[in-house]
């Protein structure tokens, strides 16, 4: 979910910068319905992952845009918005469908599947906006477009913030 | 119970009562004439007996909007990302920066359309009973782009899609009858509405392919992911008629073509990410790929400037001038701002001018008319800068320009 990217260009400009071309025919971003789709997900692996260096602990800080699993991330992340990056904040619904991506984790330098799940049901959380627009396709590909409200596919298409789901690792 | 109820009628007889009292007094000259008032704190205060005192303001008024079309009136459209419930619309006066009025236009907003003879303009809408919850209703509105008020709306199905706004979600046929709505569940899919006769016409599938670009009186097309089209003929009742997917024309994955379009008669035009125009026409037995070129040379490319922003891309007809919005970037950045506007000549396929901007900004537009202004919304969507399309001259700007503005649409031609 990447509606609101656009504030923050600084950051993108600043992120995209330093994004290669081929780095994203190495990330993949699919359509996923469902975890049972994982294991037929075309994967790729991404060798640019994020800049790890200033994040704390053995994995980082999931309230940080520069936490491991947010290398795709375009929205809110719901560890400010009374979730976690793993969990949707209270009363609103996790959409079953989402772009995904391949983030590295510093800590054991695995390659792992995260989907972006959105939350939805309420208005935009509006706390630590989070935008890395690599990979981002214009929206004749949805599967590989941050552009789109993937809450399209829950209840109810209201965006309020979204999470970081480890699928698994990611096989070459 | 009842001493509330005795309260609150005596505060009703005594504020009635002040409100009678305010209105005579408003109603006596302040002195007789040819002397000088006394305030009631004792002061003197001198008062211009030369000159009638003011008389009093007529309760209830509101202001009209001329009906008379100006080629400088331009809509922004802001998606309110801040509340997406809120979103709407604001028509601007190119030539004083001043705001004529506003629609509100429901969540996740993407644009108006304006047809041609502008009695009056579109909007395809969705809303939810209680605000972010409760049944989802989705229309296309129908207002009055004089009074600024709703004057019909026809439900279409519940899936319209919910995007960055682009003026492309929506499109509508060449003669205005009809109106085409992109759906995503995420199946593609465009609602067809009658604009005419105000009903839902029906649904027209558009598996792997997305929005919607007028090119005809009775023909869509949407952009594939195969770096197709698809060509959607419509029947007189707005029923699909044909679909024809034509041959890949561009690369989604090497060098995709932007959302954002151009059109001059029947030829669509498309940029390249890597710098290349894709020249799109279309005859009546379909399109026609006319042979690409580069409006980017090989010393840009290596300097990496490149297309970006929302809008950032906009023709002016009659002198083919057209106007592309440029920065340095690598290969994603191609949603970023841009510090400069590149001009180049159609007809020639030469760049005739580079447009330094006050701003880097993020979306561009330009009026059709003899004299056009160039619109740009800045990076931080706070301000409306206009300039001179023809010179590049900076001629004003509006600030406070909404929530989250990102689009810019000039009124058509009266």
């Amino acid at each position: 979910m990447s509606f609101f990217d656009r504030w923050f260009q600084d950051r993108t400009r600043s992120l995209a910068r330093h994004t290669s071309r081929r780095s994203f025919l190495r990330k993949a971003g699919v359509l996923l319905v469902g975890a049972g789709a994982v294991p037929l997900l075309p994967v790729a692996k991404a060798n640019t992952g994020p800049d790890d260096s200033s994040i704390s602990g053995p994995e980082g800080d999931p309230g940080k845009c520069e936490y491991w699993r947010n290398c795709g991330m375009d929205g809110f992340l719901c560890t400010c918005c009374g979730g976690s990056h793993t969990s949707c904040p209270p009363g609103t619904e996790m959409a079953p469908m989402t772009w995904v991506g391949t983030c590295k984790n510093p800590a054991d330098g695995r390659d792992y599947i995260i989907a972006y799940n959105d939350c939805c049901g309420k208005s935009t959380c509006n706390r630590c906006m989070c935008n890395r627009n690599e990979g981002d396709l214009p929206n004749y590909f949805p599967s590989k477009s941050n552009d789109i409200n993937w809450c399209m596919g829950s209840s109810n298409n209201v965006y309020h913030c979204t999470t970081t789901i480890l699928l698994g690792l990611a096989v070459n | 119970m009842d001493n509330i109820s005795v309260s609150w009628s005596k505060m009703r007889f005594y504020s009635l009562l002040l409100l009678f009292l305010a209105g005579c007094d408003a109603q006596q000259p302040a002195d007789e004439p040819g002397s000088t008032a006394t305030s009631s704190s004792g002061n003197n205060t001198y008062v211009d007996v030369s000159k009638e005192p003011l008389s009093k303001d007529i309760f209830g008024k509101v202001t009209a909007i001329p009906e008379t079309l100006h080629p400088h009136w331009v809509w922004i459209y802001d998606i309110a990302a801040a509340s997406m419930p809120d979103g709407r619309a604001y028509l601007y006066d190119g030539d004083t920066a001043r705001v004529l009025g506003m629609l509100n236009t429901g969540y996740s907003f993407n644009a108006l359309n304006l047809p041609g003879h502008y009695r009056e303009v579109y909007s395809a809408e969705t809303y939810y009973a209680r605000t972010t919850r409760g049944e989802r209703t989705d229309v296309v509105s129908i207002y009055d782009p004089f009074k600024l008020t709703p004057v019909a709306e026809i439900e279409i199905p519940a899936k319209r899609v919910s995007t960055l706004p682009r003026l492309a979600d929506s499109a509508l046929t060449d003669d205005d009858r009809f109106m085409a709505v992109f759906n995503l569940t995420p199946a593609a899919s465009l609602s067809i509405v009658d604009l005419e006769q105000r009903r839902f016409a029906g649904e027209v599938m558009t598996p792997g392919c997305a929005m919607a670009y007028g090119a005809g009186d009775r023909r869509f097309f949407a952009l594939c992911s195969d770096g197709s089209l698809l060509l959607i003929d419509l029947t007189e009742e707005g029923t699909q008629a044909a679909a024809q997917r034509s041959e890949p024309f561009f690369n989604a994955l090497e060098d995709p073509i932007l959302e954002t379009g151009v059109r001059s008669g029947d030829t669509w035009y498309f940029m390249s990410v890597l710098g290349k125009i894709h020249p799109v026409e279309f005859s009546a037995d379909g399109p026609v790929f006319s042979d690409t070129w580069w409006y980017l040379d090989g010393k840009d490319r290596e300097d990496n400037w490149r297309i970006g922003g929302m809008q950032p891309l906009t023709l002016h007809e009659s002198t083919q001038r057209l106007y592309l919005l440029m920065h340095q970037g690598d290969f994603y950045t191609y949603e970023a701002p841009g510090p400069e506007i590149w001009v180049y000549d159609l007809a020639t396929r030469e760049r005739v001018d580079k447009i330094r901007t006050r701003h880097s900004s993020i979306s561009i537009a330009v009026s059709q008319d003899d004299n056009p202004l160039l619109y740009t919304i800045t990076e931080d969507l706070s301000t409306l800068d206009i300039y001179d399309a023809s010179s590049g001259e900076y001629l004003r700007s509006a600030g406070e320009l909404g929530i989250t503005p990102f689009l810019i649409d000039p009124v058509p031609l009266p």
